[in-house]
């Protein structure tokens, strides 16, 4: 098939009008008389007509339009969507990135977890240890409350090298640091109605700290962001987010259900925590469960009532005045000042 | 394709249509979530490939050339080369122990520059790259330099306008934009700017007052009247400085800025020119809010689209390129992507 055909050679901008002829049966485009093997030949991708040649990356043949039509039997059109889609299909393709998306994210998703009982404690102490340094002048030291503490402590099963403190801040919050630290806010102290809250807060944290959460978070937190960063952009970042407080809610069940143990095993009531859980539900608003970082405070209230054992003899874990300098190791230690920021 | 008649056309023009884009711009999507992003090199490739296809430079369609390949690869190295650079940093910073010792305070000192050099460096490059893809009657453009002699200047030049509160701005945008658009060429003709600073200040001197005054006002209503609210003064001051600072001083400033620098530019006989006023960049941002918001971020990926469209349509060209000494840039082309401009979230216009 003959025709017309406006060429550019890459050396000039100036195009000129050739004749071409499609040699079907050659497996050849004569291009003013020059002869160009088929297969040397492929479409540009969202110009119809154009063409360019592999071995000429600027050579550009822009056919007669009546041309364009035999043209495409004999050379494929480009989609430009990339060859494994074009092979493949829309759909067979979404479907196994897919898979091998979700493979990936299933290896970095469960590899941490065992990593991370082999990455030392003075790792994680010393990837840390500008905040942990910066924290120190903010434990508060009031007479007596730490004393209190670390018997409390004790008797939920800290082990020798664990650490629990009491830091000022308006936030009701409790932390388990890497390297092992635990972080109580004054705040959470002060809403509390009874030292077996503490014990069971203070259980949860260790329980943390002994199954080397913190290092598996931290390990995983690195991979996905290693892995996914590098080409992913933002809409991998909140792939990464929402990974990672799934993660958190499953080690959260379980730090509760060490919590549970613990207390058990130390004869310390569960109800009063189950209690502090049922305080915690009406200031919580309904509808947002999927996204939170904790399992919802009903759940987890429910399982600590559901521990009680009325079989078993419960005593509460520190007398009043132990309790009471506890309450107010901060409100007792003059040179605290309130902690602003969410450091952590 | 190209027809002879559509020579007396407009000398830049855009007919692409958001109903042929869009579902290439919503494949581009689905494909980029299932590959956990790998794909965005594919889909920005693909996505150029149309604009350039429907934007016709004296009647001859553009053609982007650039592969997705190369994309991914620079986007990789950048990603490996940030995270070296930031862990490192951090490392070295630790262990010279801690930010509070000398030594340790200088190395996090470093990053900022480091990071506005890399920056610099970042926006260069990707005029460079895309200039070298960008093909046009079989010719492409690009810089012979690699681009740290402007990074240098850029870092050096953002310091110093930092330094002097800002005043300095319109002294220091006009000579970067000259220094790296007179770095670039296309075909063999190099691009000239005669970018000047003189008719900025105009613009520029009553706006900066304006930046200054108005968190004054609180200040002096404070200070004069004792009110209660001088608790608060700094907050209100800093969010006053910051309202003007990212919302109400750029804009009015960015357009005529964008304007004057287009205006003294030329390239083979082509005198270019831009006639977008500060209200069609705001009403152009709106309506880019106003498509993510109401389709809870799925028209975002329109927004390349919007932006090509708008600065084609904006663009002015005067005069007619010389085809008869217009040969190919003999350059060699750069083989790896804008990686950096792509980890460091930035444009390259």
């Amino acid at each position: 098939m003959r025709g017309a055909a406006r060429l550019l050679d890459g050396h000039s901008a100036i195009d000129r009008l050739v004749e071409v002829d499609i040699d079907d049966a050659g497996g050849r485009l004569l291009v003013a008389g020059e002869a160009i093997p088929l297969s040397v030949l492929q479409a540009v991708p969202q110009q119809p007509g154009t063409y360019r040649r592999a071995d000429l990356p600027r050579w550009r043949l822009t056919l007669d339009p009546a041309m364009t039509a035999a043209m495409q039997r004999l050379v494929r059109d480009d989609s430009g969507r990339g060859r494994w889609v074009d092979r493949l299909g829309l759909g067979r393709s979404a479907a196994l990135f897919l898979a091998g998306s979700a493979a990936l994210l299933g290896i970095i998703y469960t590899l941490p977890s065992l990593i991370a009982p082999n990455v030392p404690v003075a790792a994680e102490r010393f990837l840390v240890r500008g905040a942990l340094a910066e924290l120190e002048p903010r434990i508060c030291t009031g007479a007596g409350g730490q004393a209190a503490l670390d018997r409390l402590a004790a008797a939920v099963g800290a082990r020798p090298g664990d650490r629990v403190v009491v830091i000022r801040s308006a936030q009701r919050n409790a932390v388990a640091l890497p390297g092992g630290t635990i972080v109580l806010f004054d705040e959470l102290l002060r809403r509390l109605d009874s030292p077996d809250q503490a014990a069971g807060v203070v259980a949860h944290e260790l329980g943390h700290v002994h199954r080397r959460h913190v290092a598996e978070a931290m390990t995983r937190q690195l991979g996905f962001q290693l892995i996914l960063g590098a080409v992913g952009g933002a809409s991998a970042a909140r792939i990464t987010d929402l990974v990672s407080l799934r993660y958190s809610r499953d080690v959260e069940r379980q730090a509760d259900a060490d919590s549970r143990a613990a207390l058990a095993h130390a004869g310390i009531s569960p109800v009063p925590t189950a209690r502090m859980f049922a305080d915690w539900q009406k200031e919580e608003l309904d509808g947002f469960g999927y996204l939170a970082s904790h399992p919802g405070s009903g759940e987890r209230g429910a399982a600590f009532r559901a521990a009680f054992d009325p079989g078993a003899r419960y005593r509460p874990v520190l007398d009043r005045q132990a309790w009471d300098a506890l309450v107010d190791i901060c409100h007792n230690d003059p040179r605290q000042r309130e902690l602003k920021s969410e450091w952590l | 394709m190209t027809d002879w008649a559509e020579e007396r056309q407009a000398p830049i023009s855009f007919d692409g249509d958001w109903r042929s884009y869009l579902p290439i711009a919503l494949t581009n999507l689905a494909l980029t979530i299932v590959t956990l992003g790998i794909y965005r090199a594919w889909a920005t490739t693909r996505s150029r490939q149309y604009l350039c296809a429907r934007t016709r430079f004296f009647g001859e369609r553009l053609e982007w050339i650039g592969t997705a390949r190369e994309l991914l690869v620079a986007n990789i190295l950048v990603a490996l080369l940030l995270i070296m650079l930031v862990f490192g940093n951090q490392l070295v910073i630790e262990a010279v122990d801690g930010e509070r010792s000398a030594a340790g305070g200088a190395l996090a000192a470093m990053t900022a520059p480091a990071f506005l050099l890399l920056y610099g460096l970042a926006r260069f490059r990707a005029i460079r790259y895309r200039l070298s893809r960008i093909m046009w009657r079989g010719i492409t453009g690009g810089s012979r330099e690699a681009g740290w002699t402007y990074a240098a200047l850029y870092a050096f030049g953002l310091t110093v306008a930092a330094l002097t509160l800002w005043l300095i701005v319109p002294l220091v945008l006009p000579a970067l934009w000259r220094r790296r658009w007179e770095a670039m060429q296309y075909g063999d003709w190099a691009v000239s700017v005669e970018a000047h600073h003189r008719s900025l200040w105009r613009w520029w001197l009553p706006l900066y007052s304006l930046f200054l005054l108005i968190p004054l006002g609180p200040i002096l209503f404070v200070t004069s009247s004792g009110n209660s609210v001088g608790a608060h003064l700094p907050l209100i001051v800093l969010v006053l400085f910051s309202i003007m600072a990212l919302f109400v001083v750029p804009p009015l400033f960015f357009a005529r800025y964008i304007r004057a620098m287009l205006e003294r530019m030329e390239w083979n006989n082509v005198r270019f020119g831009f006639n977008a006023r500060t209200r069609d960049w705001v009403w152009l941002y709106l309506r880019m809010l106003l498509l993510v918001v109401g389709t809870l971020g799925i028209g975002s990926v329109m927004l390349e689209f919007m932006r090509w469209r708008f600065i084609v349509e904006h663009l002015e060209l005067e005069g007619a390129p010389d085809l008869l000494h217009l040969g190919p840039s003999g350059l060699r082309d750069p083989r790896t992507g804008e990686g950096l401009l792509d980890a460091l979230d930035i444009g390259a216009f």
